[in-house]
């Protein structure tokens, strides 16, 4: 799995590409983790080129919000596909992770 | 029919995506998302928690389009001890991200997905079968 990841000001944006699943989730968490050590004021992923999520995906981004949520790191998604949305949202997982539809609404929005 | 390794996930739901493929002029893009969500949950989840002994761990998956209902029916065969995965607890989907558990989407979300589930344990063989 590609995965890009850069900062927009304080906040850190990383962008994975392809499937999430369980062959791909691990090691995009294990980068994940790796970054958020350097305490970001605020993390997004930017789901836009993730064509496949996985209940192993969706571990990966739980994991995610709670490591940021410990450690005071405001966490978001934004651009998730319509499949990869419904996932997420059969999950409950917007009930509790911030999600945008585009970059610039997340850099706007993210709390 | 796929004889599925479930020592070797990675070739194993490649197999999958590459029959999944095959039918794609049957299927809706959202039929092969889903079965492709399916495949992979009770795949991985068989080759962690099943028991199978010395018995080797493969499993069999069919996958048959029903065109009469636009259906297509995964049917999962394995001889692992008798095992239900549909017995899986469901996640608290309600509950606040500091008590949400990581495990038990997957079986939840294949249940949510499916129009039809049904597990039966016929000897030595659990089968089970998905409408979607």
């Amino acid at each position: 799995m590609k995965t890009q990841h850069y900062q927009e000001g304080d906040i850190l944006i990383i962008a994975p590409q392809g499937r999430l699943d369980t062959m791909h989730a691990p090691e995009l968490l294990k980068l994940i983790e790796q970054l958020l050590s350097n305490r970001p004021r605020g993390c997004l992923l930017d789901l836009r080129e993730v064509t496949f999520l996985s209940s192993s995906g969706l571990q990966a981004i739980l994991a995610s919000a709670k490591i940021s949520n410990t450690n005071q790191i405001n966490f978001g998604v934004f651009g998730m596909q319509d499949m990869t949305y419904d996932v997420f949202t059969m999950s409950g997982f917007n009930k509790f992770i911030q999600s945008f539809s585009s970059k610039e609404d997340a850099l706007a929005n993210l709390l | 029919m796929i004889t599925i390794d479930l020592s070797h996930m990675k070739e194993s739901l490649s197999l999958v995506e590459q029959h999944l493929e095959k039918l794609s002029q049957n299927i809706s893009a959202k039929q092969h998302y889903t079965a492709s969500f399916i495949c992979e949950e009770i795949l991985t989840n068989l080759a962690r928690h099943a028991d199978f002994k010395e018995r080797g761990t493969a499993a069999i998956l069919s996958m048959e389009f029903i065109s009469t209902t636009g259906s297509l029916l995964l049917t999962f065969q394995d001889n692992s001890e008798p095992f239900n995965l549909l017995d899986f607890p469901d996640p608290e989907i309600e509950a606040a991200l500091e008590e949400r558990e990581l495990g038990g989407l997957g079986i939840y979300l294949t249940k949510q997905y499916a129009k039809e589930i049904q597990y039966r344990y016929e000897s030595p063989y659990n089968i089970l079968k998905v409408r979607i």
